[in-house]
């Protein structure tokens, strides 16, 4: 099945082949939790949502419109999840400012994933950056984060923001000029 | 010179979602201002600041998860230290029973046998009545002079063992109700 299109995977899925949704996982799932690692900010719970957005995608599959492309709706999925788990977590006690900042099992993961064509002094520097910007990304508040997410990673226009987080364009357009205005602040000062 | 360009325009800007006469209008302003010119490449270092993020590997494959929580494992019929309760249950039940024995002898008639575990049985018997000398217990232990037969020893264990069953049934599905897992920070969305 690894030819398989995305629409002939979601049709097997739908007529209960489990196999074929495997792939869809092993196709998708780096996608996915990237999305996650992302709004989330910690890798573990990037893992945990992953998984649980699949779980949601596949018993949401037969009303999926197979004319429409899989991978945006896998990663709305996925958003919305996080979403859900962030406004939950508003609700308990906050974490601190060091566990905010605090360096994430980044190094770990690329060593795991050298990539030879790169430097050390570049895979370094690179791993700074991400660092930079996740860190950034994690103390923005959490609906600024998400638009962030789904204009620059996720490339929706305004519209489909809105739409997306049931919002007014407006709404959309100002909590965008606010988070780009933080992080903005926030990247240059670390620079 | 016109005014300077809001911060919030030259984010629709570069956006691209302004019409064209606005767009042609901050175009027009930026070819002469400085200050706007700066302002447009500080937002457009953000975009491309954040456009670098680099893809995080993900290290682990989360297929066989994924695939396990689909098709979720049947739950043991009871949690492993509940089948030591049970054992002890059943033990307990065919002790009970073989303390009526004399009284069920008679109905069942004399049976004959030659299986070593009649010596094991009276062993076993000997220390419940020595148990229950000691403890002082004061039911009269039973009058076993004869070897039991494996018969009557499995009819015992049986008949133990369904006590214990039709007990559980009755205890167990409410405990177990109580034992269930709750969700966790996995499965709370």
């Amino acid at each position: 099945m690894l030819n398989f299109s995305d629409r002939e995977l979601v049709s097997r899925v739908t007529q209960g082949d489990e196999e074929a949704f495997a792939w869809v996982v092993r196709r998708y799932q780096g996608v996915m939790f990237n999305v996650a690692y992302r709004l989330l900010g910690n890798r573990r719970e990037a893992e945990d949502a992953t998984q649980e957005a699949f779980i949601r995608a596949y018993q949401a599959m037969p009303s999926f419109d197979l004319t429409r492309p899989l991978s945006p709706w896998l990663k709305r999925i996925t958003t919305n999840l996080c979403l859900n788990w962030l406004e939950k977590e508003r609700a308990r006690p906050q974490i601190t400012v060091s566990e905010l900042t605090a360096p994430d099992d980044e190094v770990g993961a690329l060593e795991q994933f050298p990539a030879p064509q790169v430097s050390p002094e570049q895979q370094v520097s690179e791993m700074e950056q991400g660092q930079r910007i996740r860190s950034a990304l994690r103390q923005l508040p959490v609906r600024y984060r998400v638009v962030i997410e789904l204009r620059h990673y996720q490339e929706l226009s305004y519209e489909e923001i809105a739409a997306a987080l049931d919002i007014p364009v407006s709404t959309v357009k100002s909590d965008l000029f606010r988070a780009r205005k933080q992080l903005g602040e926030r990247l240059e000062s670390k620079l | 010179m016109a005014e300077h360009i809001d911060e919030w325009v030259f984010y629709e800007y570069l956006d691209e979602v302004l019409d064209a006469a606005a767009a042609q209008s901050v175009a027009t302003h930026l070819a002469s201002c400085p200050s706007c010119q700066e302002q447009l490449a500080r937002q457009k270092r953000l975009f491309a600041t954040l456009g670098s993020l680099p893809e995080a590997p993900l290290t682990i494959d989360l297929t066989p998860k994924v695939m396990g929580r689909l098709r979720p494992q049947p739950k043991p019929f009871l949690p492993g230290w509940w089948r030591w309760v049970l054992l002890g249950e059943g033990i307990a039940a065919a002790a009970l029973l073989l303390l009526l024995l004399p009284t069920i002898r008679p109905l069942i008639g004399g049976v004959s046998f030659t299986f070593p575990a009649a010596e094991i049985s009276n062993q076993l018997l000997r220390f419940w009545v020595e148990m229950g000398s000691v403890l002082t217990l004061t039911w009269p232990a039973p009058s076993l002079n004869s070897a039991v037969p494996f018969i009557i020893w499995a009819v015992i264990l049986g008949l133990g063992i369904l006590v214990g069953l039709i007990g559980n049934s009755l205890l167990l599905p409410p405990l177990l109700r109580s034992l269930s897992p709750t969700p966790h920070r996995g499965q709370h969305a």
